[in-house]
């Protein structure tokens, strides 16, 4: 399963890209949405896991330009608000799910294992 | 001053929602921070539970991850710091504030909106203090609401400026952003210039592209308002 995290928060970002790898899950971390894009022209991925808030392209943004190239491409969004709201208009936009930060780390290994199996990701790591 | 009830209630509205602004900040900051420790942690956890005889703790590793939870929870102090100091500054609606600590305090309250609008938030202020009397969080709010307009006609990597003069008779605060008009309404100006004169001040938008606000403070003159949109 390859996963790219995405989220302003550098460290956060690489804890959670070096304990799925300790699970045997192949993370790579990026740290905004336009990067986040960028790699995914680049690089096939099975799920994209991605906060809400970041500076330049939010989560909304990038859910809406995944859907538009990859729709089946699986798009989990992370949200610290106290508020659901946007993390629902990205489940409305084709979100596989939303979780809370902070986050379980059994958890997110259990939705990427249900988000791979109901997407089809990016199998052939073209750009459509 | 003489306050209509209808006044008193825009006033509380605009305060209540300045506080939330701020609060959800904070607390969104404040999250991030714990949910970084959370995983840090949760990898330490890891790192020891993978421990074999053949694979023992790799301890460099682990100091690296101890290190960065030492910043973490000194990036949380600070924010529980200014969080505290900011519900500390509506104790008095009346007081000698020094305007140097109270700009200093809304821009690092602002740094995170200055991230997410990818916005350079800097300022320059003398080294003296500059004595008002007000009321700091209402200084405060008045400022924000200049600093939040000027940073959303600002573009990526441009830098804002929020500069503190006092040549005497008369103190300025400048928020000066990128040549370029500032797009606010009719209602957002006339409660900014209700906000100004709460503190004793004027507030000024120096209009067309200039890309400025100013709040002029002219302690024993008349206050009278001036603004140019």
């Amino acid at each position: 399963m390859r996963v790219l995290m995405v989220d302003d928060e550098v460290e956060l970002v690489n804890a959670l890209v070096e304990r799925l790898g300790i699970r045997d899950i192949d993370a790579v971390g990026v740290t905004n949405g336009h990067d986040a894009l960028e790699k995914i022209y680049e690089e096939p991925f099975d799920v994209v896991v991605c906060d809400v808030k970041m500076p330049g392209l939010g989560g909304l943004d990038v859910i809406k330009k995944v859907k538009e190239k990859w729709p089946d491409l699986a798009v989990i969004l992370l949200t610290g608000h106290g508020s659901t709201r946007d993390a629902e208009e990205g489940v409305r936009a084709g979100a596989f799910r939303y979780l809370m930060k902070p986050i379980n780390i059994e958890t997110l290994v259990e939705v990427l294992r249900e988000a791979t199996e109901a997407g089809n990701g990016r199998g052939d790591g073209q750009i459509p | 001053m003489v306050r209509s009830p209808d006044r008193d209630l825009a006033a509380r509205q605009n305060g209540f929602a300045f506080f939330g602004a701020i609060t959800a900040s904070l607390s969104h900051e404040l999250n991030n921070v714990l949910a970084t420790i959370k995983e840090l942690s949760g990898l330490l956890e890891d790192l020891v539970h993978a421990v074999k005889p053949e694979r023992p703790l790799n301890g460099e590793r682990v100091i690296s991850s101890l290190e960065k939870m030492n910043v973490q929870v000194e990036r949380g102090r600070r924010y529980v710091k200014q969080l505290n100091r900011f519900a500390h500054s509506a104790d008095e609606p009346e007081a000698a504030i020094d305007l140097c600590d109270t700009v200093a305090e809304i821009v690092a309250l602002s740094q995170r909106l200055a991230k997410l609008n990818r916005v350079d938030l800097i300022t320059e202020l003398p080294e003296q203090m500059v004595k008002i009397d007000g009321s700091s969080f209402e200084a405060q709010h008045v400022l924000y609401r200049c600093l939040k307009a000027v940073m959303t006609a600002a573009g990526q990597g441009e830098k804002v400026v929020v500069r503190l003069s006092d040549d005497g008779p008369r103190i300025v605060v400048e928020v000066a952003g990128p040549d370029r008009a500032i797009d606010v309404s009719p209602e957002w100006l006339h409660v900014t210039e209700r906000l100004a004169e709460e503190v004793g001040a004027v507030f000024v938008s120096e209009g067309g592209d200039s890309g400025k606000m100013l709040l002029h403070w002219e302690p024993g003159r008349a206050v009278i308002g001036e603004v140019r949109l």
